[in-house]
C-alpha cells in the first residue's frame, strides 16, 4: 500500500464518518421505543382487542409472519437463492455412496442423537410463540443434524437415514408449498367468495373477514397461521442448510482426476 | 449532549464509513465480502440500539398474566428485532452468492486479487 | 370492485413466486420440455393478469392500494397499485414473457435450465414488488431478491471466464448498494419511527400519526439520509460514476438476459428511486430535499455524455448496447431531475420505451452473436444479405434507439428536450448535454447499421429459429405501434407523472386506505 493509497484511505473514512456522525447528532438518545413498536407490543396479544392482534405472545414472531409477514416471505425466497447460488456452480451428477464398515452402536447412537437435535428443532418452530425462536432458527439447528454427521462420519451415512441430494430438494420444496399455500389460501377464499381478503391473512379483521383458526388445539399454540408456516420455513431452511453443506463438501477434482486416467 | 446516549451512533458511524472504504478500495474479493458482511452488522447494530429501552426492560414476549398496556411500556421493541432477524437470513443469501462466485473466480484466475483479474474493459 | 381486478396484481406475482420453485419440481420429475411449458404458461398468465391490473387502474377504478396481510399501512406493508407503477408492471410481464419465449432455444445448449427459470422467476417478483411496495423497508428486500437473482444470472455460463468476472464485479457493488440502502432504512427509522414511504411525507408536512407518532430526529440530518439513497440507486441504475460494472455485466450474460438487465433491472431501479424522493421526501416541497434532484439532474448530465461518448470506441456488439444504455439513464435521471411534470413524464414514457427498445437490440444481437460466433462488430459484415428479416428487425429497433420519427423513442426524446426547454431559470442549459447525447448516440449506432449492411454474402453458423424471430418481433411490434399512438403515450406519461408527483394525493391514498379507529 502505497503512501497516496494510505492519504485516499484516511481522508475517506474521515470525511464518511463526519458525515454521517453529523446525520446522528440530531438523533434522540438511546433508550425509547417509538410508538410503531408499542403498538405491536400492546396488540399482538390483546383479548379485548382482537381485530388487530396476531394472537402470538412473541411480539417478534407476531410481526415476522403476521404484521410484516409478506416481507418474511420473501426473505425466505432470498435465502432460497442463497441454496440456489450454491447449487448452480457446484452441483454434480453423482449420486452419494454409501459408507460401510459404521459398527452397530454407532449407527444406533447417531440416529438417536439425530432424533434429538430434530426434537428440539421441532419445539424450537413451534413454541416459537411463546418463547425466542422461529423457523430459520428451528431450521438451522436441523440443518445442524445432518452437517454434524456429515462432518462427524461421512457423507456417505446419509443414505443410511434415507436422504440424498434430490430428497433434500423435494423435501426444501415441500416447505416452500408449505409456506406458499397458507399465503395463498385468502387470495383464493376472497376470489370464490366474492369479498376482499388479503394475502398473507391470518386473524379476521373488522373490515376483512377471512381468518385462520387462532388455536391450534392447545391454547399455548395459539398464532393461526404462524405455527404451520413456521414450520414450512423450518424445513425449508434446513433442507436447504443441509443441500449447501452436501454439495459443499463434495470431495473437489477427484471426478477430473479421473477423467484424466480414462 | 448526553454522551454516552450518542456513542453507540458514534461506533457505528466509524465502522460503516470503513467498512464502505474496504469495500470501495481494498482489492482482495475475501476482504471486500467480509466488508460488505460487517456492514450489515453496523447496520443490525444501529437498529438494536434503536429499539432498545433502558431501564428494567423485558423482552418483546408477553408474560402469562400481564396486562398488554403494562408490557407495552416495559419491553424492548419487536419491529427493530424483526428487521434484523430478516437481514440476517439475508445477509446469509448474500454470502453464499458472493462465496460461490469468489471460488470460482478463484478457479478460472488463480487469484482473488481484483487488481491481476483484468480480462474485462471496465 | 371486481375482485379479480383487485387481487391481479398480487396474483401475478406470486404466480411468479410459485413459478420459482415449481420448475425445480418439475425439472425433477420430467425433462427440459415440461419445465419450458411451465415458465411459459406461467409468464403468460401473470402477462394477463398485469394487464387486468393496469385496466382495473385506469378504465375501471380509482388507484387504490392493497394492504399485505390486510393490515392499514404504518402496521403492515403497503402495495400501491396506481398509474405509476401498474404500467410499469405491465412493462416487466411482456418483456419477461418475450424473453422467456427467446430463451426456449436461445439457450437450449446449456445444462441447469431448471435454476435459470427459478431466478428469472424471483427476478421477476422482486420487480413486481419494488414498483409496488410502499414500504422502505420491503423494498430493501426486494431489490435483494432482485439482486442476488441477477447476480447469478450473469455468470449463469460459469465456464466462461469473464462472465464471472463481470458477476463477481457487479455483485460487490450492487450489494454495497443495497447495503448502503439497508443503512437508510436504518437511519429513516430511528428518525420517523415508521418505514411508509407516504408516512415520511406526511410528517414532513407535520402529520402526526395515530401508529407511529411524529419525527423523532433532527430533520438536518435528511440531505445526508438522501444523499445515501442516491447514492445507492444510481449504483444499482449505474449512472456515471458507478457506471463501470454496467458494461461487463449486460454484455456477458446469455443474451435473454442481458435483455432483461439492461432493459428492466436498472430502469426498475431509477423507478424506485423517483418513487422514494417524489413520494417519500416530497422532493421540492420541504426545502432542502431538493439536494437528491440536482444530484440526478447533474449526474444524469455527465452520464449520458459520458456513457454516448464511449459508445462511439466500442468494437464489441453488446458492449455499445450496453453503454447506450447508460446514456439512456443518464437521460432519465435528468428528466426525473428536473423536478417538473413534464419532466417526470418524459421520463417515464423514456423508461417504458427505452425497456421495449433495449430489450429487442440485446435480443437480436444474441441472434447475430450466434450466427456469426462472434462479438466484434466488424464480422457483422455481410450480415444483412444472409439475415435480412432479422437485420430488418434491428435496422428498426436501431432507428427506434437514435429517435427517428414515427417511432416510440423519438416521441420520449422530443418529450425529454420540450421538458428541459420549459424548465426555465438554469435548467435549460442542460439541453446541451442532451442534445449531444442524443446525437452521438445516433452517430454510433448509424455506424454499426453501416457495417451490417455492408460488405459481401457470407456464411453463418445458424439460423434464427421461428420462437426467437416471434418474440424479438413482438417487441419491435410494441415499438411501431406505440409509436403510432403518440397522444396515447402523452396522456399515459401525464396520468403516471401526476400520480407520482401529487403528492398529497398519494399521502390521502396510503393512509387514509382505510378508516382505522383513531
Amino acid at each position: 500500500m502505497s503512501l497516496k493509497d494510505s492519504i485516499i484511505g484516511i481522508s475517506f473514512v474521515a470525511l464518511m464518518t463526519a458525515i454521517l456522525i453529523y446525520a446522528f447528532l440530531g438523533y434522540p438518545e438511546v433508550g425509547f421505543v417509538r410508538p410503531l413498536g408499542e403498538f405491536y407490543l400492546y396488540n399482538t396479544f390483546n383479548f379485548n382487542e382482537q381485530g388487530w392482534w396476531s394472537a402470538s405472545p412473541n411480539a417478534v414472531t407476531g410481526v415476522l409472519w403476521d404484521y410484516r409477514g409478506y416481507d418474511t416471505l420473501y426473505e425466505t425466497m432470498v435465502f432460497y437463492v442463497g441454496i440456489v447460488a450454491i447449487a448452480l456452480f457446484f452441483e454434480k451428477e453423482s449420486s452419494l455412496r454409501r459408507t460401510s464398515g459404521m459398527t452397530v452402536i454407532v449407527r444406533a447412537t447417531t440416529k438417536l442423537v439425530f432424533v434429538f437435535i430434530l426434537t428440539s428443532a421441532m419445539a424450537i418452530t413451534i413454541f416459537s410463540v411463546k418463547t425466542p425462536g422461529g423457523g430459520f432458527q428451528g431450521g438451522s439447528i436441523m440443518a445442524i443434524a445432518y452437517i454434524a454427521i456429515i462432518i462427524a462420519l461421512s457423507r456417505g451415512f446419509l443414505p443410511e437415514l434415507r436422504m440424498d441430494l434430490s430428497k433434500a430438494h423435494l423435501i426444501k420444496i415441500f416447505g416452500l408449498i408449505l409456506i406458499f399455500s397458507l399465503t395463498v389460501i385468502p387470495v383464493a377464499y376472497s376470489l370464490a367468495s366474492g369479498t376482499v381478503a388479503y394475502a398473507l391473512q391470518n386473524q379476521p379483521k373488522p373490515w376483512s373477514e377471512f381468518g385462520y383458526p387462532t388455536f391450534l388445539g392447545l391454547y399455548s399454540l395459539s398464532g393461526g397461521m404462524v405455527i404451520p408456516i413456521q414450520v414450512g420455513e423450518l424445513v425449508h431452511v434446513g433442507m436447504g442448510f443441509t443441500i449447501m453443506f452436501l454439495i459443499l463438501t463434495e470431495r473437489e477434482g477427484k471426478k477430473e482426476l479421473g477423467g484424466k486416467r480414462s | 449532549m448526553n454522551i454516552a446516549g450518542q456513542l453507540p451512533y458514534i461506533l457505528i458511524a466509524m465502522m460503516a464509513s470503513l467498512c464502505i472504504y474496504a469495500i470501495l478500495f481494498k482489492s482482495n474479493l475475501f476482504k471486500k465480502m467480509l466488508a460488505i458482511f460487517l456492514l450489515t452488522d453496523a447496520v443490525n447494530l444501529l437498529y438494536i440500539v434503536q429499539g432498545y429501552r433502558s431501564g428494567n426492560s423485558i423482552p418483546p414476549i408477553i408474560p402469562p398474566g400481564m396486562d398488554p398496556s403494562e408490557f407495552a411500556s416495559l419491553a424492548v421493541d419487536p419491529l427493530a428485532h424483526y428487521f434484523v432477524v430478516t437481514a440476517v437470513v439475508i445477509g446469509l443469501a448474500e454470502v453464499a452468492t458472493l462465496t460461490a462466485l469468489t471460488i470460482y473466480t478463484y478457479r478460472h484466475y488463480g487469484t482473488i486479487e481484483t487488481r491481476k483479474i483484468k480480462e474485462l474493459r471496465g | 370492485m371486481n375482485v379479480l381486478f383487485f387481487q391481479a396484481p398480487i396474483l401475478a406475482m406470486l404466480l411468479a413466486l410459485m413459478g420459482s420453485f415449481g420448475c425445480i419440481i418439475v425439472g425433477l420429475f420430467s425433462g427440459r420440455r415440461a419445465v419450458e411449458w411451465f415458465t411459459g404458461i406461467l409468464t403468460a398468465v401473470s402477462l394477463v393478469l398485469s394487464a387486468l391490473a393496469v385496466v382495473n387502474v385506469f378504465f375501471l377504478d380509482e388507484p387504490y392500494v392493497y394492504m399485505m396481510g390486510g393490515w392499514p399501512p404504518p402496521v403492515g406493508i403497503p402495495y400501491v397499485i396506481d398509474r405509476y407503477s401498474a404500467p410499469l408492471a405491465l412493462v416487466v410481464s411482456a418483456i419477461f414473457f418475450a424473453t422467456m419465449v427467446y430463451s426456449v432455444r436461445y439457450i437450449e445448449r446449456d445444462r441447469d435450465v431448471k435454476w435459470y427459470y427459478s431466478l428469472r422467476f424471483l427476478m421477476q417478483a422482486g420487480m413486481y414488488g419494488l414498483l409496488f411496495s410502499g414500504d422502505m423497508f420491503h423494498i430493501f428486500v426486494m431489490l435483494e431478491l432482485m439482486g442476488l437473482s441477477a447476480i447469478l444470472l450473469v455468470p449463469f455460463r460459469k465456464e466462461v471466464k469473464a462472465s464471472v468476472e463481470a458477476g463477481i464485479k457487479y455483485g460487490i457493488y450492487d450489494i454495497l448498494a443495497i447495503s448502503i440502502y439497508y443503512l437508510c432504512t436504518a437511519m429513516i427509522f430511528g428518525m420517523f419511527g415508521t418505514m411508509t414511504v407516504a408516512e415520511i411525507a406526511a410528517k414532513l408536512g407535520g402529520y402526526v400519526s395515530p401508529f407511529s407518532g411524529g419525527i423523532f430526529a433532527n430533520t438536518a440530518a435528511l440531505p445526508v439520509i438522501i444523499a445515501l439513497i442516491v447514492w445507492s440507486f444510481t449504483i444499482g441504475s449505474a449512472v456515471v460514476p458507478q457506471h463501470f460494472w454496467l458494461p461487463d455485466a449486460h454484455s456477458m450474460a446469455p443474451s435473454s438476459i442481458s435483455a432483461i438487465l439492461s432493459g428492466l433491472l436498472v430502469q426498475v431501479n431509477i423507478a424506485v428511486l423517483a418513487r422514494i424522493l417524489f413520494d417519500g421526501f416530497a422532493a421540492g416541497s420541504y426545502p432542502g430535499n431538493e439536494i437528491g434532484l440536482h444530484a440526478l439532474l447533474i449526474l444524469g448530465a455527465i452520464s449520458s455524455v459520458i456513457g454516448a461518448a464511449f459508445m462511439l470506441v466500442q468494437s464489441d456488439i453488446k458492449r455499445l448496447i450496453a453503454y447506450s444504455t447508460i446514456a439512456n439513464l443518464g437521460l432519465i435521471a435528468m428528466g426525473f431531475g428536473l423536478g417538473t411534470i413534464q419532466g417526470a413524464s418524459a421520463s417515464y414514457l423514456h423508461i417504458i420505451n427505452h425497456a421495449f427498445v433495449k430489450a429487442a437490440l440485446f435480443m437480436i444481437a444474441g441472434v447475430f452473436i450466434h450466427a456469426t460466433g462472434s462479438r466484434e462488430i466488424s464480422s457483422l459484415k455481410g450480415i444483412s444479405k444472409v439475415l435480412p428479416g432479422t437485420s430488418l428487425l434491428y435496422t428498426i429497433g436501431t432507428l427506434a434507439a437514435i429517435g427517428f420519427p414515427p417511432l416510440s423513442m423519438f416521441w420520449s426524446k422530443l418529450l425529454l428536450l420540450f421538458s428541459v426547454l420549459s424548465a426555465g431559470g438554469s435548467y435549460q442549459y442542460v439541453v446541451v448535454p442532451m442534445a449531444l447525447t442524443i446525437v452521438l448516440e445516433s452517430i454510433a449506432q448509424i455506424r454499426l447499421l453501416a457495417v451490417i449492411y455492408s460488405g459481401e454474402k457470407r456464411s453463418v453458423n445458424c439460423r434464427p429459429s421461428y420462437p426467437v424471430i416471434a418474440s424479438v418481433g413482438m417487441m419491435i411490434g410494441i415499438i411501431v405501434i406505440t409509436g403510432l399512438m403518440p397522444s396515447l403515450l402523452f396522456e399515459l406519461g401525464g396520468l403516471a407523472a401526476s400520480d407520482l408527483l401529487n403528492i398529497d394525493s398519494y399521502i390521502d391514498l396510503v393512509l387514509k386506505s382505510l378508516n382505522y379507529p383513531p
